[in-house]
């Protein structure tokens, strides 16, 4: 019985873009190694704005635009009294309305993985030769963005919205880990705090809905339900926590930056054309194989969905799953579950 | 030269390998390519390339001594192998001239001059107001693995009426026309074979008597593409499709006189919004008279098939799966036949 072999964590050789978000000028050169925290370049822009309710009345003001330092007193909306939250400008917008814009300052792009500058674009992005550990999701929206990584202990319901409120410093630009599952609630309050993105073992259907309205960057790796996160995968995610990763909504994945060593000596993909090999010459792993007892599988049938167990006996078009439990074994027929390495 | 037929669906793979002229095997590989599974190894075009290489090489074929041809719905999947001939499902039903093929899978139905969709889970948001929360799970858990097969009868049925509720109300099929009822919905390998019958019913649109034949291997697709690449291959394509027997839509209550000629004719009376099942297989015609106010009267001879007679007398289009004390009738009907089988 030929199964697909799903691989969670998957080694790669990867090219990871570096973009300024201005354009900058670079400190790197093509060829140079850098590493997570090696500066590739500066540039110099507004980071942070602000935009002013409709009543707003600026005090003092010249238009087009006025310089205040943090903490001035800028204007009022009503009797609500607006001090500057940074050294920055208020400016008059089109439509007589006021923005309060940072003043613009240094900015310092990191590069976030370990590899070897590739090419230099302009003076717009950089090309890295970088090499990954890339987590599978079973599904994600489409965003692509990236961040600091934050796992929590997989806390319990009650606990993950304190969790994200009070635990991490400034959750904006990080990509969190919130535990097996995500609510609704903790959904909507991890978009209103600016977090990259959400990451869990399981949502229900309707978080999901709400991620993809809000185009808000959010990844699975079991499915929708109730499902807990595979303990390899929750593992590997906290050995790696506080580490600059990239949520790849498109692929389906969470690339994680590691060191060459870091990689064991096979990689699960190559570059290399998969035709006129023969079956032993094949440099990469087999997609799928005849599931035989011993094997981890991970089965996709209710009352188990999501479980991964050890497969016990295999039947003419079934297999029989141990889950650790206690020594009886359940029938699960096929299609309904996958191969897990 | 050997050959390879490879058909694939939106759950499923099904080959034709023919060896010799002789020695012709039917298997499937119940498993697609998905996101969800394979986006952190693979792409569609690796993974099926190395799919139709593993099943050739474990045959003991080189692919590139091999004619393979690919059949799919929609477009077909890019191989880095070189094939004879790849052609999509619709252009197959188009040259049908012998039967009418109704293709029907998980997302689609199809068969002469029309092709209807189902828009996919995300395509749409489905969560409605008074729907419990987690409801679209399942369905969400399809599109991430889409060759699950709930092991629940519900499950089932929601996703078959799905398909129904997408086919034009003013579509009929033409009384007297050999149907062949193919696709992934019935080559999978699902636990409720009665639903089959019961989406058949739901399926068949106008009045009149049709032979109906249910083809449980996608054969019809990798016939068909074998005989478009010389006819000479296949020469009898009906001996792949189960004959399942007579389906009788007479649009209001009916009578029927059914006379094999052996003194044991049965007269049988059939009232309004039933379906009724009579069990017939025979090695020589019988006649069969039906006279209702819709149909009028035909006599036709008929031998039945696994199934036997259908008699659906159901006046208004109401659909069977909206009818719960219908649909469970129905289902305990063909339960009986199939379980003596």
């Amino acid at each position: 019985m030929l199964v697909p072999v799903l691989r969670r964590i998957t080694e790669n050789n990867c090219l990871v873009e570096r973009v300024f978000p201005v354009d900058g000028e670079w400190l790197v050169k093509p060829e140079d190694f850098v590493e997570p925290f090696s500066p590739l370049g500066k540039c110099r822009f507004s980071q942070n704005s602000k935009i002013l309710p409709g009543k707003f009345k600026p005090v003092d003001f010249n238009p087009p635009k006025k310089f205040y330092y943090a903490g001035s007193l800028v204007g009022k909306t009503g009797k609500e009294k607006f001090y500057a939250p940074y050294d920055g400008n208020l400016v008059e917008t089109r439509g007589k309305g006021y923005i309060f814009e940072e003043a613009e300052r240094d900015y310092i792009l990191l590069s976030g993985v370990w590899g070897k500058i590739r090419s230099l674009f302009e003076n717009k992005s950089a090309l890295i030769e970088s090499q990954s550990k890339d987590i599978l999701f079973s599904a994600s929206t489409n965003v692509y963005t990236s961040g600091e990584l934050v796992v929590f202990p997989n806390p319990s319901d009650v606990l993950k919205t304190s969790y994200l409120e009070k635990f991490i410093k400034d959750p904006r630009k990080k990509i969190i880990y919130i535990g097996n599952n995500v609510g609704l609630d903790v959904a909507k309050r991890a978009y209103e705090l600016g977090v990259s993105a959400v990451i869990a073992g399981s949502v229900h259907s309707e978080v999901f809905e709400l991620a993809q309205k809000y185009n808000l960057a959010l990844g699975v790796f079991s499915g929708f339900g109730e499902i807990r996160t595979p303990e390899d995968v929750y593992k590997f995610l906290s050995s790696v926590s506080y580490r600059y990763v990239f949520f790849e909504g498109e692929k389906n994945i969470l690339r994680v930056p590691v060191r060459k060593e870091d990689l064991s000596r096979f990689s699960a993909k190559s570059d290399k054309k998969t035709s006129g090999k023969n079956k032993d010459e094949r440099d990469y792993p087999e997609y799928v194989k005849n599931v035989e007892s011993g094997m981890s599988v991970q089965v996709l049938q209710k009352p188990y969905f999501g479980w991964v167990g050890v497969v016990d006996r295999v039947a003419e078009s079934s297999i029989f799953v141990k889950f650790g439990l206690n020594d009886k074994s359940a029938e699960i027929k096929s299609p309904n579950f996958l191969i897990v390495e | 030269m050997s050959l390879l037929a490879a058909h694939f669906d939106v759950s499923g793979v099904d080959f034709l390998f023919k060896k010799s002229k002789k020695d012709v095997e039917l298997f499937s590989f119940p498993y697609v390519y998905s996101k969800g599974i394979f986006a952190n190894q693979c792409n569609e075009k690796q993974f099926y390339t190395y799919l139709v290489e593993k099943v050739l090489l474990d045959r003991g074929v080189k692919p590139n001594l091999c004619s393979i041809l690919i059949s799919s719905f929609f477009e077909s999947p890019e191989l880095d192998i070189k094939t004879k001939l790849s052609v999509g499902v619709s252009s197959l039903i188009e040259n049908s001239n012998e039967m009418t093929p109704v293709f029907v899978n998980n997302c689609a139905f199809m068969t002469e001059g029309i092709i209807s969709s189902q828009e996919t889970y995300w395509g749409e948001r489905r969560y409605s107001e008074g729907e419990a929360f987690g409801e679209q799970d399942d369905e969400a858990n399809f599109f991430c693995y889409p060759q699950i097969i709930p092991e629940d009868i519900s499950s089932r049925i929601s996703v078959d009426s799905q398909i129904c509720e997408k086919i034009p109300e003013k579509f009929i099929f033409e009384s007297g026309r050999k149907l062949v009822f193919t696709g992934g919905r019935f080559s999978q390998k699902i636990p409720y074979r009665e639903s089959d019958y019961i989406l058949i019913l739901e399926i068949l649109r106008g009045l009149g008597i049709f032979e109906v034949y249910l083809d449980k291997f996608n054969s019809f697709a990798l016939s068909k593409i074998i005989q478009m690449y010389d006819r000479s291959l296949v020469q009898d394509i009906w001996k792949y499709f189960e004959k399942s027997g007579l389906f009788i839509r007479t649009g209001g209550a009916c009578e029927c006189l059914f006379s094999t000629g052996l003194g044991d004719d049965q007269f049988i009376e059939i009232e309004e919004n039933k379906i009724f099942v009579l069990p017939v297989k025979l090695e020589n015609p019988a006649r069969l008279s039906v006279k209702s106010h819709g149909l009028g009267t035909i006599d036709i001879r008929t031998m039945g098939g696994e199934i036997g007679l259908i008699f659906d007398t159901r006046v208004e289009n109401k659909s069977i799966y909206s009818d719960v004390k219908l649909l469970n009738d129905c289902m305990k009907q063909f339960e009986v036949i199939l379980n003596k089988k």
